[in-house]
């Protein structure tokens, strides 16, 4: 079939192959890191992120802090959502980040720390929301990814590498893994892409 | 000066009745047992106001009695004309159950007086009522016109005897000093009134009458006390049917914050501080306190905020009232829009955000952090109110250069000399340490600069009193 007629034939919301190259709508964030940088732009804005750290502490949250110190340059909040533990102000503070752009917020259920990032997301207040949330669930991303698109935020959770969903609708995971003094980011999924070998960062 | 008079003739029923939808027969009696108001599906069984109690019974033994309640109506007078400022500024309340607006001002604003009239109308419907109303150059006249449900509008004082005239003779009040009221030698209206001569009338009636008639024709002057708006929001209202949870609740919550929204447009101020009390059949009270980071008065922002605290907590069953009062309120600048879509108003919508989570997960659970100057780790940082500018913590700037020795150097008047007279920037940062090494130090630290500009760190021994140069800043 001709592209053209392809074009006329196919609704609109079909998804067309050539269209996974098109670059991410609302814009990448540098990441800080030349390796991911070039491999896929930074961070992409305007959609849902899932990482998935091999086990916890491995550097998970430092490999975001370059791209939010850049964020909190700006007027807007930086929210973290349940937390596993405090955000240790002099790190954050010596990495560059403004943390009176830091909100913190803690939620006893599931469907609080949802509804929290939820409302980040909605109001023009924040630059990234970001959330630990072992136990989301599918309609929780769901609602997340459709509150975040389009948008000029920055919008990330954590999950554990034990937590699987099948049908899991956020567009973006990256999962991290520590290799001897290297971090190796893995991108099993992506929109508007196709497969990409693991980065390696060096720290 | 025109006025537009807004008469509610129903308004001892209209205070009882919230919900028009499940709405049963209903009047009201006053103490000498007379209905003197009812509704419609009172109406419809025959029941007509001035009746006694006893014969309205007879017709009906169904009908819900209330006894009158002047307070509440005052009150829903009050609601109403704070809704009405937006009109005009000058209002005066006249009870029982009328209200003056002074129109004249404002005409140009609404176009014409037709105009501005609907749009009044408008807002009275808008709150559930209905009232009759009347325009007229004096006060009085516009009174007693609403009264008729004729819904006269007369712009110019010439125009107002031939209106007046055809007016019954018991729209004037009469004091009755002999007993006699003038409808009781023949005379049925205000133009029959004016025909027979003054003296005649001050002597049968005192003064009173031609007094009033004075004024409505505006011979005399005749002022109103304005209305003024009340220091503070406070509000009680009392539901129909007792809620039991917050959904039953929300209708009548999303009633007083109109009405409170509807207060502070007209003051143009924000809440910022207010207090919602909840009262159940045992009267059992339960208060909540509110404190939002930006003053508001969004009628969605603010239900929500209730919405979502009412569901943390566990409210009494069978509520009856619910009351509002705002405790501290701040003005609001009235945003003005950009033509960038990007600046949007950040300021607001952050304050906004707080505002939803804290009353969602509770006020403790959600703050900003920032750096405390400590050396122990844990103290190190702390926990702030989000959104609140940190103050910076005194900077602990070291050098990039350190002396081996520090170098001891000479002070006049106790002003340390480094190539001429050293300006202390800032400090002094204490350092008293290694007590345990016997090499004890107790120093005062500062930020000086010389006068070839250069940034050195000087100390204070305090031992031995003596300034040194320890370090330069390159």
């Amino acid at each position: 079939m001709q592209p053209a007629l392809l074009k006329t034939v196919l609704p609109s919301h079909v998804w067309r192959g050539k269209e996974h190259h098109q670059p991410n709508s609302s814009g990448y964030l540098p990441s800080g890191f030349l390796e991911i940088d070039e491999k896929i732009n930074g961070w992409p804005l305007g959609t849902l992120i899932e990482i998935v750290p091999q086990q916890i502490g491995i550097g998970e949250f430092s490999i975001l802090l370059p791209a939010l110190a850049r964020l909190s340059q700006g007027s807007r909040w930086i929210l973290l959502v349940c937390p596993p533990y405090i955000p240790y102000a002099p790190f954050l503070s010596n990495m560059g980040l403004d943390t009176s752009k830091v909100i913190v917020t803690h939620a006893e259920t599931i469907s609080d720390a949802g509804w929290c990032m939820e409302k980040g997301l909605q109001s023009n207040a924040c630059s990234a929301v970001i959330g630990w949330l072992p136990q989301i669930t599918e309609k929780i991303i769901r609602r997340l990814q459709l509150t975040l698109e389009e948008k000029n935020v920055l919008g990330i959770f954590f999950t554990k590498p034990t937590t699987r969903h099948k049908n899991n609708p956020a567009p973006w995971r990256f999962i991290l893994r520590k290799k001897n003094h290297e971090m190796l980011v893995e991108i099993p999924k992506r929109r508007g892409g196709g497969p990409i070998s693991p980065i390696s960062i060096s720290n | 000066m025109l006025w537009l008079c807004l008469n509610f003739p129903d308004l001892p029923i209209n205070i009882f009745s919230i919900d028009k939808e499940i709405e049963k027969p209903m009047m009201v009696v006053e103490s000498s047992n007379t209905v003197i108001a009812i509704n419609k599906p009172c109406w419809s069984l025959g029941i007509k106001n001035g009746m006694s109690l006893s014969a309205a019974y007879a017709l009906s033994n169904l009908v819900e009695v209330k006894h009158r309640n002047k307070s509440q109506e005052v009150k829903k007078l009050e609601e109403i004309a704070i809704s009405l400022f937006r009109y005009s500024s000058q209002i005066s309340i006249n009870l029982p159950s009328s209200i003056l607006i002074e129109i004249g001002a404002s005409i140009k604003l609404f176009r014409n007086t037709q105009g501005l009239k609907n749009q009044i109308k408008k807002t009275i419907i808008e709150l559930g009522l209905n009232a009759q109303t009347a325009i007229s150059p004096t006060p009085l006249s516009a009174i007693w016109l609403a009264s008729q449900q004729t819904e006269t509008t007369i712009l110019t004082i010439d125009d107002l005897p031939q209106h007046i005239y055809s007016l019954p003779i018991s729209a004037v009040e009469s004091k009755n000093i002999s007993g006699i009221h003038p409808s009781d030698v023949g005379i049925k209206t205000i133009g029959e009134l004016v025909h027979v001569p003054r003296s005649a009338v001050t002597q049968r009636w005192g003064p009173h009458i031609l007094d009033q008639l004075d004024r409505a024709l505006g011979k005399k002057p005749d002022p109103y006390p304005l209305f003024v708006l009340p220091h503070r929001f406070n509000t009680k209202i009392s539901l129909n049917l007792p809620a039991s949870s917050v959904t039953e609740l929300l209708f009548g919550i999303h009633r007083i914050i109109q009405n409170m929204t509807n207060y502070l447009q007209v003051k143009q101020r924000g809440v910022i501080r207010f207090e919602l009390t909840i009262t159940n059949e045992e009267n059992f009270t339960h208060n909540f306190n509110f404190k939002l980071s930006v003053p508001s008065r969004d009628p969605k922002h603010l239900t929500n905020l209730i919405q979502e605290r009412l569901n943390r907590e566990t409210i009494p069953s069978r509520i009856e009232s619910i009351q509002l009062k705002s405790i501290q309120e701040l003005p609001i600048t009235p945003s003005s829009y950009s033509l960038i879509p990007q600046s949007e108003r950040i300021e607001s919508s952050r304050g906004h955000l707080i505002d939803q989570l804290q009353a969602r997960v509770g006020e403790k659970a959600v703050y900003g952090i920032t750096v405390y100057a400590d050396h122990r780790p844990e103290k190190s940082w702390r926990a702030t109110i989000p959104g609140e500018q940190h103050q910076h913590t005194p900077s602990t700037r070291r050098p990039s250069w350190l002396l081996r020795t520090p170098k001891a150097l000479i002070s006049i008047f106790d002003i340390p000399q480094l190539r001429g007279p050293l300006t202390i920037l800032n400090g002094p940062e204490r350092i008293e340490t290694g007590w345990w090494d016997e090499k004890d130090v107790k120093r005062d630290y500062f930020l000086a600069l010389t006068q070839d500009q250069s940034q050195v760190w000087i100390y204070k021994d305090k031992k031995k009193q003596q300034w040194f140069l320890h370090g330069i800043f390159s």
